[in-house]
């Protein structure tokens, strides 16, 4: 809008998958990244019997880049891909952070106010929202 | 006391004076349970070193470690040293996800601020740079959960528009005059001009309101009106002044002006300080209907309109005849793009210290323990041996700072074990108030939550994709 405005550029890739060969061993690069979502990721990776691998890396620290790569143990009774496993693991974080935020609930009252306050205000702008389409037509 | 040649000899000799006489072997030592954590980091005077212990063979799967997990966490609050501060405590969480939420909290909670600035006239001394990166830097009272990101409604050019659901702008016209008084007569004639505009000054309605002695606070939750109201007006009473009055105390507070300091220039010009109080908000669309000047009590009815948090930020300081003109608006952005958009003063976490006394630490060495070297940790305690007086408990591990202090004493370095629990963690954060600090740790777990989700989504379709 202004000459010098500063738009800020997603990183160049937001997703690869990277790995040719058996589906159990592949490497992630999530763009936009960084050690936030990469470690807590390569915890939960690292915490499940069925990971033989999980580590991560940010290859320069000026590129919002970070990699994941998992291993899964190569079994017989139809082995966990590498795919499911980090989708397992992103599952798991949701429920994680879930469960965090009921116990924040439960001892901060005002989390359950803001959040009360949060959804009606949500319920109102959607009415306002209907009411204003109604008008236009 | 036998005298030895060797210096190193010598050193060992002094150190002979302290120790107590020898026991029995003890017992060995109760450590904290570490199979939770697979190890604990050990603290000794260059540092920590992490000690691996036998811990729980790893989870089968995502539902075990989840039941183990929710079976070992807790959460208390410690301590709640003002509005705007939080100290608490996470136990049973793992460092990769302590430290997550601390970076989403510092870096990736979206507020507002003002970003872009258009400057008409700027004749003061302070370069338009240089006073638009302060304007940047002015803290916005106002929630930024209730606008959109700016990016995401395109006009007909494909370009990004401005819109009332996304911008906020302030407009800031300063005319310094030619002495105090003609600068109130400018200030009175160009306020009832703004007025007239539209433009408004959330800090005049506040003024308007306590003079009617109405509940004009600006907070959702009715407990805190009360406190905020007397935070307003325990503000330097300025604000309760008149304007004319206000210049004053401007002037008396440069401390140029000509009747009250000692530093006395005759024929030294006036000095206008513009302070963010200046900063008038200019509504938009139904920007006045959502935030509304006087309380309604409902939603973001709260009062006082968009305006910053603090009145009395020193912006710019002109000159007789210096103009500032200029009109800024305020867009939503994260901490990682620029400092300016984080909501927290700062947010940061310490592992809880556990210090275990090893051999029994009695009278003088306790006393000094106690007393000077780790305040608030020990205690003395009565004991009922012949020989000895009192003895130093463990009463507040909260309480310590790691100072290591004892370690200076070889006999209490030898005496004390310290140790850092790896999955218990003491966060404080501290808001800058837009946002309350338990709302801000709310807000970090949701991002984190949504990159969670975003990254299995990107999975679920790459997978898709190659398939």
């Amino acid at each position: 809008m202004s000459v010098n405005e500063v738009k800020i550029k997603p990183a160049p890739v937001q997703f690869e998958l990277r790995g040719t060969g058996p589906p159990t061993s592949r490497t992630f690069v999530i763009g936009d990244e960084d050690h936030t979502l990469g470690n807590a990721i390569r915890h939960i990776l690292i915490n499940d019997a069925r990971v033989d691998f999980a580590g991560y890396c940010v290859p320069h620290p000026s590129e919002p880049v970070v990699h994941v790569r998992v291993q899964t143990v190569t079994g017989n009774e139809g082995a966990l891909t590498a795919t499911e496993a980090v989708k397992e693991a992103c599952t798991t974080l949701e429920n994680q952070c879930d469960f965090v935020l009921g116990e924040l609930e439960k001892a901060l009252p005002e989390v359950r106010e803001d959040r009360e306050w949060m959804e009606r205000w949500a319920v109102e702008e959607l009415q306002q929202a209907a009411m204003e389409e109604e008008d236009d037509e | 006391i036998k005298q030895f040649s060797s210096p190193l000899y010598l050193s060992i000799n002094i150190h002979c004076i302290h120790l107590p006489a020898a026991k029995s072997p003890m017992p060995p030592i109760p450590e904290p349970d570490t199979s939770a954590t697979g190890g604990i980091y050990d603290v000794n005077e260059s540092g920590i070193q992490f000690r691996h212990t036998p811990s729980l063979p790893t989870p089968a799967n995502g539902d075990e470690f989840l039941k183990r997990f929710k079976s070992g966490f807790k959460f208390n609050v410690l301590e709640r040293p003002s509005k705007n501060e939080l100290v608490f405590e996470i136990i049973g969480v793992d460092v990769s996800f302590a430290n997550a939420l601390r970076r989403i909290m510092i870096a990736e909670i979206p507020t507002m601020a003002l970003e872009t600035v258009y400057m008409w006239n700027n004749s003061g001394l302070i370069h338009d740079e240089v006073l638009s990166h302060r304007l940047g830097l002015v803290p916005l009272n106002v929630d930024p959960r209730l606008f959109d990101e700016y990016g995401h409604d395109v006009d007909e050019n494909g370009e990004a528009a401005c819109t009332d659901r996304n911008t906020i702008v302030f407009k800031l016209n300063v005319v310094c005059g030619k002495n105090e008084a003609d600068d109130e007569r400018l200030q009175k004639k160009r306020n009832s001009e703004f007025k007239a505009e539209g433009l408004v000054s959330g800090y005049d309605v506040e003024e308007a309101q306590q003079k009617k002695s109405e509940k004009g606070g600006y907070k959702k939750s009715g407990d805190d009106d009360d406190d905020e109201m007397k935070e307003e007006v325990e503000e330097p009473s300025v604000m309760n002044l008149s304007i004319a009055d206000r210049a004053a105390a401007d002037a008396a507070a440069s401390n140029l002006n000509k009747s009250s300091t000692p530093i006395d220039t005759p024929h030294r010009p006036f000095t206008r300080h513009v302070y963010t109080r200046d900063l008038l908000w200019c509504p938009q669309g139904d920007q006045l209907a959502k935030f509304p000047l006087h309380s309604t009590g409902v939603g973001s009815g709260v009062g006082g309109g968009i305006r910053p948090l603090h009145e009395d930020i020193l912006l710019a300081k002109l000159r007789p005849g210096q103009v500032i003109e200029l009109e800024a608006h305020a867009k939503k952005g994260i901490g990682k793009d620029h400092a300016k958009w984080s909501p927290v003063a700062t947010a940061s976490y310490r592992l809880m210290p556990s210090i275990e006394i090893v051999k029994p630490i009695y009278d003088e060495l306790a006393e000094e323990l106690v007393n000077w070297m780790e305040p608030g940790v020990f205690k003395l305690e009565e004991t009922d041996d012949a020989d000895h007086r009192v003895k130093a408990v463990v009463v507040n591990p909260y309480a310590c700072t790691m100072s290591r202090n004892f370690m200076r004493n070889p006999s209490l370095k030898e005496s004390i074990k310290m140790s850092r629990i790896p999955n218990h963690f003491i966060f404080s954060v501290e808001s800058v108030g837009m946002m309350e600090p338990a709302v801000i740790v709310a807000e970090a777990l949701k991002v984190l939550k949504n990159k969670a989700i975003n990254l299995s989504g990107m999975t679920h379709e790459a997978e898709a994709m190659n398939e």
